[in-house]
């Protein structure tokens, strides 16, 4: 029968000493807590203030290096492909029509050979991960702060950055085939004229192999 | 709990249908026992698994566990990635400490490879792993309150999981699905305000921490619903293979931390909290001492940081990315960043099999490498998978709400069971 009653006396000390705790969290709770980043002075002297955002009127501030919506700057991209490759879930996809000639550069002064015909991203299958941002060489691709755009339809999700028409993809590849064609007349015509050259040579020259002549070749070794 | 008799109670026809057993008295038992589902979808389970309980009134008799729900084929889609890409997979097994899997699996990747990764890295990668295990505790611990009743507790602890989140952030980019790290070490340094963020939260939390040690380690009630819920004795624990905090509070001191040191631990102090009975309370004990001894870790790590020697990352550029500006430049830097961009790292042919200390246990990677772009073979070790198992024995005898405790102080998270 003691034992009952202590039981109960030492519940009710337990507990509210508990009680104790949440009432002077109650009673600090007037003040509201700002959403401040974590580098702020007074980002943890708000502890025991309300910490509840009300949301769309306050955001969390995002760092710079955030990984939210993706967004390509069509004009620096060289179309290389590397971050369709890189990424994990093939959430990019590329058609690239190659050009004849350098038709431009890009801000950072790299010259332009290819134009995308196609460039979409599409982020509802995008995981996030940044790979595709690291590799890109003219930093055209980034992760951008946005991540508040929620749409009705999935397919608006598929983002396209590509800025040609339909008229203009199908110049370009008319230019390009067209280009193509001329090459390979060139070679032909070159072809024939080494044969019909080469008939009167003697047997011992025929004999002879052409070896190409090596530019470059480079060291694998890493620095250690 | 295979052999379900059939609801018969003439003795005449059990034995003319074949029922084996003699005894009239199981069968009238057995007849009087209902089947709970505690199903795939169900509030107070952490994650997607179903029990199905034997019951008697209210005591649970037997049960038997189905898992495979959240199962995404990450070991087999392992087999098509090359190593970088292999990163945002195991983010995703156990997803309140991403940051403990991302560095396991570089280590694997780096033991492979043989590549060093320089001091300043490792103490990087030991700050990072901590406040994950931090963070991976608040959410075991605050979510046992909540299966019992206690709301509070959970939502001022759970506020600090919002900084740990921030520093993440700041870190690499991402709170949740953090994809950290490369072969060789980090992918940038710590940032002024990453390095503020962390000094702060070493000076505020303690005492936080301290206001929930307050609300709960003795409070009566709390005590009265967890000890002597789901003991398990150690010799059981360790033939089911436990690792981690479920083990440490059995009374086996095994933390692989100490045991086979990676990372530069080594040159850590710190304690390894052990309970004594395996019962609830005692993972709920161990876990909060385990935050106490990670706060002292980071503490170290930050005192060491700034005198340890090396950068954030190998100077080995056949595995690192090298910086941009020598893409355009040098010859050397754009073939390497072609190659590891395309995935044609020359890996060499061999397996090795790497663990590390996780939230829940020992976590391994065992990768087996054919030579080729992606790994031949790849997998994951997890420990909530193995200690999983012994949910149906530890729930023997207990009743049905203590069946829940006992899954929340387990600390199953789906994403791990099921890989």
């Amino acid at each position: 029968m003691k034992k009952y009653f202590a039981n109960i006396i030492q519940a009710v000390k337990t507990t509210w000493k508990g009680f104790t705790i949440t009432f002077r969290h109650f009673c600090k709770a007037f003040s509201r807590q700002k959403p401040v980043f974590v580098a702020e002075s007074h980002y943890f002297e708000q502890n025991t203030g309300k910490v509840t955002l009300q949301y769309p009127k306050e955001k969390l501030p995002t760092p710079e290096i955030g990984r939210y919506k993706l967004h390509n700057e069509i004009d620096d991209c060289i179309v290389c492909d590397k971050c369709a490759k890189i990424c994990p879930v093939n959430c990019i996809e590329i058609e690239a029509i190659k050009a004849t000639q350098e038709f431009g550069k890009t801000s950072d002064g790299t010259s332009k050979r290819i134009y995308a015909a196609k460039f979409d991203i599409d982020m509802a299958k995008c995981c996030f991960c940044g790979l595709c941002t690291t590799v890109c060489p003219t930093e055209c691709l980034i992760m951008t702060d946005e991540y508040d755009y929620a749409v009705t339809d999935i397919s608006l999700h598929n983002f396209h950055f590509a800025n040609m028409s339909e008229a203009e993809i199908a110049e370009k590849k008319a230019l390009y085939e067209q280009y193509l064609k001329e090459k390979e007349e060139a070679k032909k015509q070159t072809n024939k004229e080494v044969a019909d050259a080469e008939t009167p040579k003697s047997e011992n020259e025929l004999n002879t192999e052409v070896k190409p002549k090596i530019t470059f070749k480079p060291k694998f070794k890493p620095k250690s | 709990m295979a052999n379900i008799v059939p609801v018969e109670k003439d003795p005449q026809i059990l034995d003319k249908i074949g029922y084996k057993s003699t005894k009239i008295e199981d069968a009238m038992y057995m007849n009087e026992l209902t089947t709970l589902n505690l199903g795939p979808t169900h509030p107070a389970t952490h994650g997607i698994f179903q029990n199905v309980l034997l019951m008697d009134g209210e005591k649970i008799v037997a049960g038997e566990s189905t898992i495979g729900y959240i199962h995404r084929a990450f070991e087999k889609i392992a087999e098509q990635r090359p190593f970088y890409q292999i990163t945002t997979l195991t983010d995703r097994m156990n997803y309140c400490s991403s940051p403990i899997n991302n560095m396991g699996w570089w280590m694997t990747v780096e033991k492979l490879l043989g590549v060093q990764v320089p001091q300043k890295a490792q103490y990087m990668r030991v700050i990072l792993m901590e406040l994950a295990r931090i963070a991976d505790h608040i959410i075991c611990n605050g979510i046992l309150g909540v299966d019992s009743g206690a709301f509070s507790g959970f939502l001022y602890l759970f506020q600090w999981r919002e900084h740990i989140y921030d520093i993440f952030e700041e870190v690499c980019g991402a709170r949740l699905t953090t994809n950290m790290g490369r072969i060789g070490g980090l992918e940038r340094d710590f940032s002024e305000k990453a390095i503020a963020g962390i000094k702060k939260f070493l000076k505020e939390f303690p005492p936080v921490l301290k206001e929930f040690e307050t609300l709960f380690n003795r409070n009566r009630i709390f005590m009265d619903r967890t000890i002597g819920v789901g003991a398990i004795s150690a010799e059981r624990a360790l033939n089911y293979g436990f690792t981690g905090p479920n083990l440490r509070a059995c009374g086996v001191d095994y933390d692989v931390r100490v045991n086979e040191p990676y990372s530069g631990y080594q040159d850590f102090e710190f304690d390894i909290p052990v309970g004594e009975n395996g019962d609830t309370y005692d993972r709920f004990m161990v876990r909060n001492e385990e935050m106490w001894q990670s706060l002292r870790i980071i503490q170290q790590a930050m005192d060491k940081l700034p005198k340890a020697e090396g950068s954030y990352h190998a100077d080995d550029p056949r595995y690192y990315l090298p910086p941009k500006q020598e893409v355009y430049k040098n010859m050397e830097a754009l073939i390497y960043h072609f190659k590891i961009v395309m995935g044609e790292i020359d890996a060499p042919v061999g397996e090795v099999y790497h663990c590390v200390e996780g939230g829940n246990g020992e976590l391994g990677f065992y990768l087996i490498s054919d030579g080729g772009r992606t790994p031949y073979r790849l997998h994951f070790r997890r420990p909530c998978f193995i200690y999983y198992q012994a949910y149906t024995e530890m729930c023997k005898g207990q009743q049905i709400s203590d069946a829940i405790m006992i899954m929340s102080s387990l600390n199953v998270i789906a994403g791990e069971l099921d890989a």
